[in-house]
């Protein structure tokens, strides 16, 4: 009986640690072009993501800085000509951070490249092709939506998308997919059939 | 059956050593499949171990005696609350313990800090790893606690988990009892509290390995760790006050804390936690002491593993000792090893540790700041050099030399002293520099309180210099904090128009931080207020009484009026009732009483009879008495504002609720949410 158990124990100990690197194939491909650039790029000394956290952290210091200052000139802990030397000192800084953080913003979305547009363009386009008409408020919905977010009312199917449209799907599990995705986000298999008929 | 825990701690220390490898593994070469995976050892290991542990109380609490630990440690008429306590009973069971405690700590932190500083977990989970991989080895291989009792061939009693060959299994038909000293709540949860305190600190230092590991060391390590650093340090603070009030109550000797090596272990991660808790708002405010913080807190998790070190090994009693059992060098190996590691990481990354700013005044509060580190420093060495002094002075004479109360005293009172005084100044100074015309205004009531407790304390029968100047010194803090109180509430009627108790709630929901800090304080005040009445205006007697007669000490007159006798569920209770009378008036009744346990009858126990009060404890110890009890020795002490040091107790966990009160930042989570994918900010 110990014996069993153990076994189990071991069994199930070996599932949680295996099952990190066993979802890295299925995890990768329906991962799309910004997470994955995101996830990956890094600037500096800090990896892309911690740059913000630490930016922030940065700010929230000054800011904070900034606050107390004004409280200690309230309770008189500091005197009028320090507060305003100190005041000014501190509002650079804070304002430092707000610029390093502007900068921060237009850095990413340069890194994140010109495909970028592309892919939110081609994304915004796919959804509207595939848009339905609430049939009791008018309001538009997504064709995967089954009740109106608005009213509340059942959905129609959506309506097949117009013939000049070319809507590439995957083979094998019939959902759209965009121009230039490699493998289908919901099943996880190859597109390469998709991306022919594209490009066909 | 606990068998099965045997084997979850074997696969616990293997799942801990690949959980190491994974996430550096990861994180050298960027693979978050491997750093996911050494995240999931630490709920992996984290369930083991509480497998192992449930499975040891499960022995524990049915009496299974076949373990060496329950026969040693626990008795069939030993109630339930207890024998669930003598899991921290003994060797064996506390690092089981100890070492279940950790693994909650590691996979609270995991789970908590799951979307936070990716860059960072890799190495934290591989610090957590490290440090359980290290107590599961101690545990496994120094003090096992799933030993069995077996009779090999010989006819000799040895112990194994698993069957020898030729042996047949032993099952005692009682245990042996356990140490009548931990049979009382207050050492059901001192352990508990100080496990909390000291195991809890492994969590900041994890975040500074890492934070040095890859190099980010701004400010984002020290606001994600600093909750998760005042929290074990309230707990250590508590355990060191629950500790203190069992020695108070139980070992009778009128006092609380005698510098015993044991007190000591916990006393010395506590003062430079203390130091780091303030220490980090400099590097938070001004870029500033940031090798200091990173110092304090890797000294605060060294002497953790120190403390304990001291206590288990036996090495403070003879450095003979040492050797004696595998744990001793275990420590010493793991702490050295630590100890040096972390260096190379500090001194490889000081260039990244310049700091921000320079000191502006020495009359600021970054300068008083770091004079409370060097203050706290200062403190740790004498205590630990006074602690070691016996195990050096063998080392190098020969001689066994202890260095005793009166050498802690005379050493740390005047530093304690300092301390006290910063204290009260800190909050007084301003940030960079205190203008002349600002420290007129905020020194003046402070300094005029300190001044006007001179007179009242004369007026009121004090002589002594020490009683003085420890007054004065309370007085000046507690007047500089209310100061502060004031002035921040009438600020915040002045913008705001609030009466005087909405602003006080709002000044201290606003500021939770400063405010909570200072309540903080107030316990530390009413801590000192207890120690001074204790340490100068302590009044004893003793006496051998027939029935019938009086001891008269201070205003307190006590009449013994004969023993009582009454048996317990495993000892005899042997009480004297004692009505107390002040100045001729009634005031109840004091039991002083003493126990004998059954199983450790040459160990009787002491209950002191203590009527407590807001200006004095009355405190009466049953030291000794005839076969019949028609006469019987008492020890009398009237202690002087004890009470207040368990109240301020209370009142620093309420400084620490308030001030590490979780509080929305709506700056920081408005812009977090225009990122998609961002690592979230520390909380």
């Amino acid at each position: 009986m110990v014996l069993l158990l153990a076994v189990l124990i071991t069994l199930a100990a070996l599932a949680a640690l295996a099952y990190p690197i066993l979802r890295r194939d299925r995890a990768t491909p329906s991962s799309s072009a910004i997470e994955s650039t995101l996830a990956t790029a890094s600037v500096g000394a800090l990896p892309y993501q911690e740059q913000l956290a630490e930016l922030l952290a940065q700010r929230d210091a000054a800011v904070q800085a900034l606050r107390e200052l004004s409280f200690d000139r309230q309770v008189g802990k500091i005197s009028d000509d320090d507060f305003t030397a100190f005041e000014t000192n501190l509002r650079l800084t804070a304002a430092g951070t707000y610029r390093a953080l502007d900068e921060w913003e237009v850095q990413s979305d340069s890194r994140l490249g010109p495909s970028f547009a592309g892919d939110v363009a081609t994304r915004v386009e796919l959804l509207r092709s595939s848009q339905v008409i609430c049939g009791s408020c008018g309001r538009p919905a997504l064709s995967s939506d089954k009740f109106c977010s608005a009213c509340g009312a059942m959905l129609e199917p959506a309506a097949p998308p117009p013939a000049t449209i070319v809507t590439p799907v995957c083979p094998h599990c019939g959902s759209p997919a965009a121009p230039g995705d490699r493998f289908c986000a919901a099943c996880g298999k190859p597109l390469v059939e998709a991306s022919k008929a594209l490009a066909g | 059956m606990t068998d099965l825990g045997y084997i979850a701690l074997i696969l616990a220390l293997v799942v801990s050593l690949y959980g190491i490898l994974v996430s550096l593994l990861g994180a050298r070469r960027s693979l978050p499949e491997l750093i996911s995976s050494g995240r999931n050892a630490i709920y992996v290991v984290g369930g083991l171990v509480l497998l192992a542990a449930v499975l040891i109380w499960y022995a524990l609490l049915t009496d299974q005696f076949q373990l060496e630990y329950v026969v040693t440690h626990t008795e069939r008429n030993l109630p339930t609350l207890y024998k669930f306590s003598a899991l921290w009973g003994g060797q064996a069971g506390s690092l089981t313990f100890w070492l279940l405690l950790l693994c909650g700590y590691a996979v609270a932190a995991t789970w908590f800090f799951r979307s936070q500083a990716p860059s960072m977990k890799p190495y934290v989970n591989a610090v957590l790893l490290l440090t359980i991989a290290f107590f599961i080895s101690v545990v496994l291989y120094a003090a096992n606690p799933f030993l069995r009792l077996w009779r090999d061939a010989a006819g000799q009693v040895t112990t194994a988990v698993f069957m020898p060959v030729g042996a047949t299994a032993l099952n005692p038909a009682d245990g042996q009892g356990l140490n009548p000293q931990l049979q009382n709540y207050w050492m059901v949860i001192h352990p508990i509290a100080l496990y909390l305190g000291m195991i809890g600190m492994t969590v900041p230092f994890a975040f500074a390995v890492a934070a040095l590991a890859t190099g980010q060391l701004g400010n984002t390590w020290i606001k994600m760790i600093r909750k998760w650093t005042l929290v074990p340090w309230l707990f250590l603070t508590l355990g060191i006050l629950l500790g203190s009030q069992w020695a108070y109550i139980e070992l009778g000797w009128g006092g609380y804390w005698a510098w015993d090596p044991v007190e000591n272990a916990s006393f010395l991660p506590w003062l430079t936690a203390t130091a780091f808790i303030h220490s980090i708002m400099i590097q938070e405010r001004r870029g500033m002491l940031k090798v200091w913080n990173l110092v304090l807190i890797w000294l605060t998790w060294e002497l953790t593993l120190f403390g304990t070190f001291l206590t288990r090994s036996g090495v403070v009693e003879s450095v003979h000792s040492f050797a004696l059992s595998p744990i001793g060098p275990m420590f010493a190996a793991f702490i050295v090893s630590t100890l040096f590691g972390f260096l190379a990481l500090l001194i490889m990354r000081l260039p990244l540790l310049k700091s921000d700013n320079q000191l502006d005044a020495v009359l600021s509060r970054e300068t008083s700041f770091l004079t409370q580190n060097v203050v706290f420093v200062l403190i740790m060495v004498a205590t630990l050099l006074g602690t070691l002094f016996r195990p050096i002075s063998e080392w190098v004479t020969g001689d066994k030399i202890s260095l005793n109360a009166p050498y802690f005293n005379r050493v740390n009172g005047p530093l304690f002293m300092a301390l006290l005084i910063l204290m009260g100044a800190a909050p007084l100074l301003a940030w960079r520099r205190s203008a002349p015309s600002t420290l007129r205004k905020n020194f003046t009531w402070p300094l005029l309180a300190a001044l006007v407790s001179i007179p009242v304390l004369f007026v009121l029968g004090n002589r002594s210099m020490a009683g003085f100047l420890g007054f004065a010194v309370l007085s000046f803090v507690a007047a500089g904090i209310l100061q502060e109180y004031v002035r921040g509430v009438r600020a915040r009627r002045y913008a705001t128009g609030e009466p005087w108790p909405a602003a006080l709630v709002n000044l201290v929901r606003r500021n939770g931080r400063r405010y909570g800090g200072y309540i903080v304080h107030i316990g530390v005040l009413l801590i000192a207020l207890g120690i001074i009445g204790n340490e100068f205006f302590q009044s004893e007697g003793q006496a051998n009484l027939a029935v019938g007669e009086s001891i008269t000490v201070a205003d307190y007159t006590l009449t013994y009026e004969g023993l009582n006798a009454n048996e317990g569920p495993n000892y005899t209770e042997f009480s004297a009732d004692m009505p107390l009378l002040k100045n001729g008036r009634q005031r109840g009744t004091i039991v002083p009483k003493k126990l004998l346990y059954h199983k450790n009858e040459e160990q009787p126990m002491t209950e002191v009879g203590l009527r407590p009060g807001v200006f004095e404890d009355v405190y009466v110890v049953l030291a000794g008495f005839d076969g019949m009890g028609q006469t019987a020795s008492f020890k009398v002490y009237v202690n002087p504002l004890m009470s207040w040091m368990w109240i301020g107790g209370l009142v620093i966990i309420l400084g620490v609720l308030v001030s590490a009160w979780p509080r929305k930042g709506a700056v920081a989570s408005e812009a977090v949410a225009r990122v998609p994918g961002a690592a979230q900010p520390a909380r």
